[in-house]
Parts: C-alpha cells; sequence; structure tokens
C-alpha cells in the first residue's frame, strides 16, 4: 500500500469537512480566530495537500498496457513485494 | 478548572482519525510474515518515510505540549533542543554511525553492542532501554490522559485504555511498518494542526517585533534582561538567564553529551532508520528527518512564547493560569493557545493533532521495546535457537505485555508525581555514558569488551554520584538531588544540573573505558570486527552526485542550523 494514499485521502476528507464547515458558518463565528474564516481557509488548503498527495498515490502506481506485457511503474513510496535487495557495505 | 468545549464536529474529525489509524494496521497485516517484517519492516522501506518516522517517532507529548512549555519559560533559547542538540547530533549518526548499525545487520542496539563487544555489554544495554522505554511510554500515557482530564473532562480511566487499545491494535496487525506509516501521518497532522495557531498567534501579538516588545516586558517582569526571552546566545555569558545555563554547559552538555547520545544511541529512533531499504536511504534518514526538525521550534515554540507574551501584556483575553504555589501553570500553553485561538472545526483538528503526538510517542517506545524484549531478551537468554515463527509469536505477545506495562507505569506516574522527575535522571544516566561507549566502540578498534561494560558502569555510576552530591538551586525533594547527605555544590536550576550530571558521567565513561581497554586482552580479531569499526570498514560506494551524497547534505544541514542560531542570537 502506497503511503500517500491514506495520508492524501485522509487530508482529502479532513480538508472537504473544514471547507463545508467553514462556508456554512457566519462571520460572527470566528471571532475567536481574530475574524478570519481560519475553517475555510485552511480547509481549502488541507484539500489541495490530500489530493496532491492522493492523486501522486494513484498515479505513480499506476499500470500501462503495452501489447505484450503490463508494465508496472513502481513509485518510491510502497512497502510492496519488491526483491529484496541485501545492499552491502561493498566488502 | 480551564475547559475547552468540543462539539460534535470536532469529535467526527477524531473518530475519522482512529479509523484511519487502525485501518492502516489492518491493510499492513498480510504484509507482516517473519519476525524481520514485524520488527524492522523487512528492512523495505523507503527513505522519506524512515526519515519522516525518525523525526515523528521522537515527537511525543513530551515534544508539543513540553517545548509549548518551554517556549514560555525560556523564549527563543529553547530551540538549543533543536539547532545546537538535534541537528549535529543527526548529522553525525546519519554520516557516520549508520554504517556500523545498517552495515551489521544487527536487528537491535543491544544487538550491535554484542556483536562489537560481548554479551554482558548488550546485557546491561538490553535491560537499562526495556525499562526506561516502558516507564517513557507509560509516562506518555499519562500526561496524555491527564491533558485529556483537564482540558475536556474525560475520564482518565478512559482517555488511557483508548489510547492504549488503539496503539496496540495498529502494533500488533502491523507491526514496526504499522508504526512507522501512522507516524508519518502523525507528522503531517501535526504540522497541519499548528501552523494555523503560529499563524493567528503571530497576528495577535503584531508579528515578531510585537513579539519581542511584549516579552520585554516579560522578562523584566521576572527580574532579567528586556532581550532575555528573544534571544539565544547574548543571554548566556553568564547564568543569570531564565534557563540557568551558561554557553559552556549547554553546548557540552546539551549540545554533545545528551543530544547526540539520544539520536545517536537510542534504539527508539535507530530502529526507524534500521528498517531502510538499503544503506543510503539508512543514512539519509536522520538527514531527511533533520530538515523539518530545524523548523519545528517555530511551530512548537512560537506558541509557548506567543502565550507568555499575550499573558505578560493581558492581551487578547489570553492568560497562563498559576499553579497553587503561584507559578504559571507552562504545561497548559500550547493546548490552551489551540482553545484560544481556534473556531469549532479547527478545533478538532487540532486536538487530534495532539492526540496524534501522544501516540506516536507511545507507538516508538513499544515498537523499540517488543523488539529488543524478544531479540536481546528473549531470544538470547531465556529461549534461544527457536523458529522465526516462534519468534514472531513472542513478539506480538511482547506487545500486549508492553502496552499494558505501559498502563501500570502510567498509573505509577499518577500515583508518585515526580516520577517524570527520575525518568529525565534515569535518560542521563544511562543516555550520556552510553555514548561514549558507541563512540570508542565505533571509532577505536583497541576497545575491549571488559573496558566497554566496566566504563558503562562506572559512567553510571559517576552520574549517580554527582547528582547525589549536588543540587538545583531552591529544591525541595531528594528526588532532585543531594540525597548522598552532604551536598558539594548547588546549580541555578535543574537544567544546569542535568548538563553538567551528563558531562560528567560522559567523562567518566569514556575515560575509564580508555584505561580499562588499555589493560585488558580485545575479545575479537580484526577480522571479526569488519564492519564494526570504522578503520576496518571500507567507505560506502555513494553512486549519486556530490551534493546528494549523505557527508555533503550533512554539511548542509548543520550550516543551516548554525545560521538560525545566529540569526537569534
Amino acid at each position: 500500500m502506497d503511503l500517500r494514499l491514506p495520508i492524501g485521502l485522509l487530508f482529502l476528507i479532513f480538508g472537504l469537512l473544514l471547507t463545508a464547515l467553514g462556508a456554512s458558518t457566519p462571520p460572527t463565528f470566528y471571532a475567536k480566530s481574530l475574524g478570519i474564516d481560519i475553517n475555510l481557509v485552511w480547509g481549502v488548503v488541507m484539500t489541495v495537500f490530500g489530493g496532491t498527495f492522493f492523486a501522486l498515490s494513484l498515479y505513480a502506481n499506476r499500470c500501462t498496457k503495452s501489447e505484450t506485457q503490463v508494465n508496472c511503474e513502481k513509485s518510491g513510496s510502497s512497502v510492496d513485494d519488491k526483491a529484496v535487495e541485501e545492499e552491502r557495505v561493498a566488502l | 478548572m480551564p475547559n475547552i468545549q468540543l462539539t460534535q464536529i470536532d469529535y467526527v474529525f477524531l473518530v475519522i482519525y482512529l479509523i484511519f489509524v487502525v485501518g492502516i494496521g489492518v491493510a499492513l497485516k498480510g504484509r507482516v510474515k517473519t519476525s524481520t517484517d514485524f520488527f524492522l519492516s523487512g528492512r523495505r522501506i523507503p527513505a522519506w518515510i524512515t526519515g519522516l518516522a525518525f523525526l515523528s517517532a521522537n515527537l511525543g507529548a513530551q515534544e508539543v505540549i513540553g517545548m509549548g512549555a518551554s517556549g514560555a519559560k525560556y523564549g527563543i533559547a529553547t530551540a538549543h533542543f533543536y539547532w545546537v542538540g538535534a541537528i549535529p547530533a543527526m548529522a553525525f549518526v546519519g554520516i557516520f554511525m549508520m554504517p556500523f548499525y545498517y552495515g551489521s545487520r544487527a536487528r537491535s542496539v543491544p544487538e550491535y553492542l554484542r556483536l562489537r563487544f560481548d554479551e554482558k555489554t548488550r546485557a546491561f544495554n538490553a535491560f537499562s532501554f526495556a525499562i526506561m522505554t516502558i516507564f517513557s511510554s507509560g509516562i506518555s500515557l499519562y500526561a496524555m490522559s491527564l491533558l485529556l482530564q483537564l482540558l475536556l473532562g474525560w475520564s482518565f480511566a478512559v482517555s488511557m485504555l483508548v489510547s492504549a487499545g488503539i496503539v496496540l491494535a495498529y502494533i500488533f496487525l502491523g507491526g514496526l511498518t504499522s508504526a512507522i506509516y501512522n507516524e508519518v501521518l502523525q507528522f503531517f497532522l501535526i504540522v497541519f494542526g499548528f501552523v494555523p495557531l503560529v499563524l493567528l498567534g503571530l497576528k495577535a501579538v503584531g508579528g515578531w517585533e510585537g513579539l519581542q516588545s511584549r516579552l520585554a516586558v516579560a522578562a523584566t517582569m521576572r527580574g532579567y534582561s528586556p532581550d532575555a526571552l528573544t534571544h539565544s546566545w547574548s543571554v548566556l555569558g553568564t547564568t543569570n538567564n531564565p534557563m540557568g545555563v551558561d554557553w559552556f554547559s549547554l553546548t557540552m552538555g546539551l549540545g554533545f553529551v545528551l543530544s547526540f547520545g539520544y539520536w545517536c544511541t537510542d534504539f527508539l529512533v535507530v530502529q526507524r532508520a534500521m528498517a531502510a531499504e538499503n544503506m543510503t536511504a539508512a543514512r539519509r534518514t536522520p538527514l531527511i528527518a533533520a530538515v523539518p526538525k530545524m523548523l519545528f521550534p517555530f511551530l512548537v515554540i512560537l506558541p509557548g512564547m506567543i502565550a507568555m507574551a499575550l499573558t505578560a501584556t493581558h492581551s487578547a483575553g489570553f492568560a497562563l493560569p498559576l499553579k497553587s504555589d503561584g507559578t504559571y501553570n507552562f504545561d497548559l500553553a500550547a493546548p490552551l493557545m489551540l482553545a484560544r485561538f481556534y473556531p469549532s472545526g479547527l478545533l478538532g483538528v487540532g486536538l487530534t493533532a495532539l492526540l496524534a503526538s501522544f501516540m506516536s510517542g507511545m507507538a516508538g517506545n513499544v515498537t523499540a521495546f517488543n523488539t529488543v524484549f524478544t531479540v536481546d531478551i528473549y531470544e538470547s537468554y531465556l529461549k534461544p535457537g527457536q523458529s522465526d515463527a516462534h519468534y514472531l509469536k513472542v513478539g506480538k505477545i511482547a506487545t500486549v505485555f508492553g502496552i499494558a506495562a505501559s498502563i501500570l507505569a502510567a498509573y505509577v506516574a499518577a500515583k508518585f508525581n515526580n516520577i517524570m522527575d527520575l525518568l529525565q535522571l534515569v535518560f542521563a544516566f544511562v543516555n550520556a555514558p552510553l555514548f561514549a561507549t558507541f563512540l570508542l566502540g565505533m571509532f577505536w578498534k583497541r576497545t575491549t569488551a571488559n573496558g566497554a561494560f566496566f566504563g558503562l558502569l562506572l559512567g553510571t555510576v559517576a552520574a549517580a554520584i554527582h547528582h547525589g552530591l549536588t543540587c538545583p538551586a531552591g529544591a525541595t525533594s531528594l528526588i532532585k538531588g543531594g540525597w548522598l547527605g552532604h551536598i558539594l555544590h548547588v546549580y541555578p536550576s535543574e537544567m544546569a544540573q542535568n548538563f553538567w550530571t551528563a558531562i560528567f558521567a560522559w567523562l567518566a565513561c569514556f575515560v575509564s573505558t580508555v584505561t580499562i581497554s588499555l589493560f585488558t586482552k580485545r575479545s575479537q580479531t580484526d577480522d571479526e570486527l569488519q564492519g564494526l569499526v570504522y578503520a576496518l570498514t571500507p567507505k560506502p560506494v555513494e553512486d549519486v552526485i556530490w551534493w546528494k551524497r549523505p557527508l555533503w547534505v550533512g554539511v548542509a544541514v548543520t550550516v543551516a542550523a548554525v545560521i538560525l542560531n545566529v540569526v537569534f542570537r
């Protein structure tokens, strides 16, 4: 499992929730945060971050089919079954 | 009692996060087939993940809450823990020590000691580490449950059992990989949970200038020079500053002994680097961690400083509460800042971030414990020669046992509230001399097993003696020191006493290890020490462009830390 998947998904969900909250609450709600609708602002930031990671996790691990074989691009973010290379210190 | 009002939406964030945490454990269950999978993630993790996990495992409750408290109490000088303490040590362990940790194929720090020295040295380290790590985990659990009870009115027992249960679930299912994945998730959560606080807080005080002028009021109120809380070096000429330390004890005690002792020998963090997919990744791990580590002061220390600034100038309707003895309750700085500036919604995120930091600290200790217990205690002394499947099962049982023991330790901490001071002490006693042992072991092939073992012992004893003969100013209980009857020296602060204990412990261990080694026989030949000692190990071949090599990345990171020190002097 690519780690960027759960990270992206969590932040996407959090971000969307916060954005929705920020958009649906009145400005008086934000006296605490110095008048800034911080839920909306930060919600958008988190959604963008989450979306980027999520997209990266899907894109980097995509499989493309050619005529003779299926090529799967491996990203550097998963602990999937790759051959365990014993990289010894060059002795 | 201060109280934070959570609404339903805040709880929604919390619940979603907890589902993800356990879900990661469930998703990784299928990958835990061997004991190496469980204890070391099969040594397959990419560097960016091990790097962030390296940092996050260290980021316990003590960090987020503690640094906020220290920021309020000591100002920007708290950044010394990062810019003088952590960064050089992280660069050092990545460049110079990882080749031995990773190259020796040791499964734990104590196991490296067995390979390099002998069984008794391994045993000393394994047992002291196992005990320390359970207490650390328990204290983390206790501190968190106490905070939740204080702030939210949650039942102490319920918070403890629920958090312990969740950590148990995801480690039991997915082993170290699960812990590492969750640590990286926790890292991002902590960043996103606290950045808005820094932004809002800075706006409330009027930027860095506003912060400086307000903290000048706070500093003079407490009897220091006006810039004492916003300068990290210029006040260290004497010990008349909030920390009560001078530049020498700071650089030698904190910068050298304590930091290097922790980052270079504590299996909690080293384990994450050992799980890396190859040698280069292992060496890069601490270096990758060093970059966000450098920026963390702005995330965790600033809110504390802002809290003090607002309190001192009676602004924004914020004030640090007082404890029953009239001093400020600094520990509440960070959580109360969250409560002051975050509306419902973001508050849920902030609180989840806080909880995440507690859990990552606890999980780190538990994975380190279950590995050291199974590999260094069970397999070495109780039941050697069993199948891998057997040790995998033992590892899982050790996880359950570790969590149960942590809960017990948490109750002990609740009963004796000086337990946290005790743990700080134990760290200085154990980690400080250990660093001397490793330094000599890795870089001087003449170090013998007897030298290492007795040097370690003498270093620990020296720490205890120093502590028994000195005490910090205004100490009221024997746990602070001076319990050997006669007090030779009074330090201006506990921190100063701690730093000097570490310095003496290190010196005692270093000198006695060298001396005893020169008088005892070597237990291994040069051949047996290949890959374990600097002079007998070929340099790792780095086939990347020069500026990507660990040495130069380490240099860059150290230079950046120096620049930060200069800017905030």
